[in-house]
């Protein structure tokens, strides 16, 4: 029995408003999401580099000037989020695939669309679903090593802590913007969501090695090269952010405009998808 | 009014869906009928405000299609034909999850989902998952999702769609218990059975037209006066002299020659057959305006002449 004994009647309560769905579809897809223990250990598996990077922040002062790394530069955050990016890659065929596939394949876009939640905040809503797990193995572990090597120094200023911080902040926008919307659009384009990971992973891997034959060949290692490999273009991302290489650049406006693209494009689907469930 | 609608079209491309739909529905259970095809899912959807009329005014609930369609959303309820559910939630996550969906605050969500879920049977079976439920179980989640919020109006789409005998008539006992909650219905239904049930008015949609509306009575009452007259015995003498009397009689049964119809053509020619009745020193078992089914009033309605 359940424990409300009260009667089915009409609601006066409060209503909060439209914009609200885009929290509540958030936070019922990151608790669905966490629901699954291969989720759970999944993030706690990409912790794993950022001990390692800490224990490499630890023991690089004792063998700084021997290996030639200084472990206050941006090189730990760059080596950092190089190996977030492919469990990123990972987290997207896993679940970020399924996030409108499963919609589309049980029916429940009349669901959403016949209440009051707009296609924004459906479109919101399993962005930032899909961008809290991208965070949590990018931008928490990167902040953590912040942390750890704001206290091992004895002479790193606030200052400096704070534009590191802002720094990993920017660089886990780009890497959550752009892979959320990305698998966001490949999801809403297919309804099995196994075939939708495995296509963003073929996607992934096979542009890569691509590149890395296409470099082997040319010989060169021109950063307009380097907008072939979508692995490529935010490793040179990171090298903008940590280490202000410029030729990160044009990787940079390529990301903004593939993560432009396809979220017009994801807006076009969605809308297409509802159109086609009424 | 529970909405009013004023010369709204609907065109998808060419083809049009709805032609000119001029009608003020007053509230209560209202059963939504015509053939396939004759635009009631697209109505439907219109006064949901999913789809903005091509042209033409149309109010639900006081709220303009066209400009208030979230506003509406808020007030109605929706129970889709087809099986849709949000995957890997169980019965009441999804209610709680529908509830929230519709602006509902948490704690609201829940105490709201338990109560729509014990008021459409839902026991222990709602603490899983909704892939694994039967159709009548998934008809009852859907409708607990269409009601949650405790919408005004909800929009009811063929519910007792693939449930067996005892579920349909479980299901038909709630929508009916709906009305005098009371929540107002939409019933669209194949099943006309399901519609003469519960439903307290009708409106009945051709090939995109209004082809009727009004209380259900009214269409199952004959009009061109007829009235069924039932005798102990002595049918066939009163028969005869009804018709010397003027009346046009009838005998639909051959094997219960004591049960007449007559046409009574005015109030004053009433006295005329009861004149008849006691001169003839009958016993009167039965007297009532005619009533055909359901069935046969929608028949007469989109295929006139069928019956003649």
């Amino acid at each position: 029995m359940s424990i409300y004994a009260r009667r089915y009647g009409s609601y006066d309560g409060p209503i909060e408003p439209e914009s609200s769905r885009i929290l509540v579809i958030a936070e019922t897809e990151v608790r669905r999401l966490l629901a699954m223990k291969w989720v759970r250990r999944l993030i706690l598996m990409a912790f794993t580099p950022t001990v390692f990077l800490a224990a490499m922040l630890y023991f690089g002062l004792v063998v700084k000037k021997a290996a030639g790394f200084d472990p206050f530069s941006g090189d730990i955050f760059v080596y950092h989020f190089r190996t977030a990016t492919w469990f990123v890659a990972v987290m997207m065929a896993a679940f970020g695939a399924a996030m409108i596939a499963k919609d589309v394949v049980t029916r429940a876009f009349p669901l959403y669309f016949t209440r009051p939640v707009s296609i924004r905040s459906y479109v919101l809503g399993k962005l930032a679903a899909i961008a809290v797990p991208v965070l949590g193995v990018s931008l928490l572990p990167g902040v953590l090593l912040a942390i750890t090597q704001w206290a091992l120094a004895e002479d790193l200023s606030l200052l400096t802590a704070g534009v590191t911080l802002a720094k990993i902040m920017g660089a886990s926008v780009v890497l959550a913007g752009f892979a959320s919307t990305v698998i966001l659009l490949m999801s809403s384009l297919g309804t099995s969501a196994r075939y939708v990971g495995v296509g963003w992973l073929g996607l992934f891997l096979f542009l890569d090695i691509a590149y890395g034959i296409f470099k082997a060949a040319m010989g060169t290692d021109s950063p307009l090269l380097d907008l072939m490999s979508l692995r490529q273009q935010l490793y040179d991302v990171y090298d903008l952010i940590f280490r202000g290489d410029s030729d990160g650049i044009p990787a940079l406006v390529s990301l903004c405009a593939i993560t432009g693209f396809c979220a017009a494009a994801l807006r076009v689907r969605i809308l297409a998808i509802e159109a086609k469930n009424r | 009014m529970l909405f009013e609608l004023q010369g709204i079209n609907q065109h998808y491309g060419a083809f049009q869906a709805l032609t000119d739909v001029t009608v003020a529905v007053r509230p209560g259970v209202v059963g939504l009928l015509g053939p396939n095809g004759s635009g009631k899912s697209t109505l439907i959807k219109t006064l949901l405000g999913m789809l903005e009329p091509t042209s033409g005014h149309g109010k639900v609930l006081g709220q303009d299609v066209r400009s208030q369609s979230l506003a509406i959303r808020e007030r109605v309820g929706y129970m889709p034909e087809h099986d849709a559910y949000f995957a890997d939630l169980t019965g009441f996550e999804s209610v709680v999850y529908a509830a929230r969906l519709s602006g509902l605050p948490r704690r609201h969500a829940f105490r709201r989902a338990h109560e729509v879920l014990d008021y459409v049977g839902m026991e222990e079976a709602r603490y899983r998952e909704v892939q694994g439920y039967s159709t009548g179980m998934r008809q009852r989640i859907k409708l607990a999702q269409a009601l949650v919020h405790g919408p005004q109006l909800v929009f009811l789409d063929e519910p007792t769609n693939g449930l067996d005998p005892k579920g349909r008539e479980e299901m038909l006992g709630l929508i009916g218990d709906l009305g005098r909650i009371p929540v107002n219905v939409l019933l669209s239904s194949h099943v006309l059975h399901d519609v003469e049930a519960v439903c307290d008015a009708v409106l009945l949609l051709q090939g995109g037209q209004v082809k009727h509306y009004g209380p259900l009575r009214d269409l199952l009452t004959t009009k061109g006066g007829e009235y069924e007259l039932q005798v102990r015995t002595g049918g066939p003498q009163l028969s005869q002299a009804l018709t010397t009397a003027g009346f046009q009689v009838a005998t639909p049964n051959p094997l219960d020659l004591d049960r007449l119809v007559v046409v009574i053509p005015s109030e004053e020619a009433i006295d005329a057959l009861w004149a008849a009745v006691i001169a003839l020193d009958l016993q009167v078992r039965h007297f009532a305006p005619l009533t055909v089914s359901l069935e046969r009033a929608f028949v007469d309605l989109v295929e006139p002449g069928a019956h003649a």
